[in-house]
């Protein structure tokens, strides 16, 4: 496993978000949704803008809570305010299953 | 580009809106604004649960109550062929500027290639400014202009009626 040298400009929100832009990242709104796109283009507020978007609809299986059901929605272009992202991350597509 | 470009851009097209509370607005964009404040126009909106709709001719929203918004696929790609467009026209541009400016240390009129709009020359140059105009157009096709009437060039009358200017050249080679 290759460990990830971070450049010393790493830890500020900008130089960060420029890392993703044109990969696909996974969005964790605060109200629970779970967004997937490819991260088009940010800004000083973290404003985000999403292609290619998909929202995964976590449904948990009564009684049993391993085999939970995930529903795939695609949902095209979102531009996301930014105050409203938990939080966001790059999705190593290797280990992607899409 | 930037989040806020693409909404403006996105004026006429078709959108939805999703605000904190959950309600939904769907309509097309109007107008928008640096805080993301809309408005909308044949507006559809629904509650957070989703069972009443209402029907807006017109809508205003407040950025700072919007979750995200939607807009159509096809925007995104009109927009990123339209910025092609206009970064290789621009590049096209910036050559030509070189080539005006090669030895020509006195010119600081930075606009010399589309200077269609002569702002520049407007705000510096208290007197008729013709002759600006004329050497701006003539940047535009002769390469060799020592001038230096263009860009920041002053001229005054003092009272006996003698024009003076604080340009060294006032020779203008065509």
């Amino acid at each position: 496993m290759d460990s990830t040298v971070l450049p010393s400009q790493a830890f500020t929100t900008a130089a960060a978000l420029l890392g993703s832009v044109d990969k696909k990242v996974v969005v964790a709104l605060r109200d629970g949704r779970k967004l997937f796109g490819i991260l088009r283009s940010f800004d000083q507020y973290a404003n985000l803008v999403l292609q290619d978007a998909y929202e995964y609809l976590y449904v948990p299986q009564f009684g049993d809570l391993e085999t939970a059901v995930y529903g795939k929605q695609s949902r095209g272009v979102y531009i996301i305010r930014g105050e409203n992202v938990q939080l966001m991350g790059e999705i190593n597509l290797d280990l992607d299953d899409d | 580009m930037l989040p806020l470009s693409l909404l403006t851009a996105a004026q006429g097209q078709p959108m939805m809106v999703e605000l904190k509370s959950g309600e939904t607005l769907n309509g097309h964009l109007v107008s928008c604004d640096t805080w993301m404040n809309l408005t909308l126009k044949e507006v559809v909106q629904s509650s957070p649960d989703g069972e009443s709709f209402v029907k807006l001719p017109e809508c205003y929203v407040r950025g700072y109550n919007i979750k995200y918004m939607r807009v159509p696929d096809e925007l995104l790609d009109m927009i990123k062929e339209q910025d092609q467009q206009n970064r290789n026209d621009s590049r096209g541009q910036h050559y030509q500027r070189n080539n005006n400016q090669r030895g020509n240390f006195n010119n600081r009129n930075y606009n010399n290639v589309n200077n269609n709009n002569n702002t520049n020359n407007r705000r510096n140059n208290y007197n008729n400014n013709n002759n600006n105009n004329n050497n701006n157009n003539n940047n535009n096709s002769v390469n060799t202009n020592t001038n230096g009437n263009g860009g920041n060039n002053r001229q005054w009358q003092d009272r006996n009626n003698q024009r003076h200017s604080n340009n060294k050249d006032n020779v203008n080679k065509f």
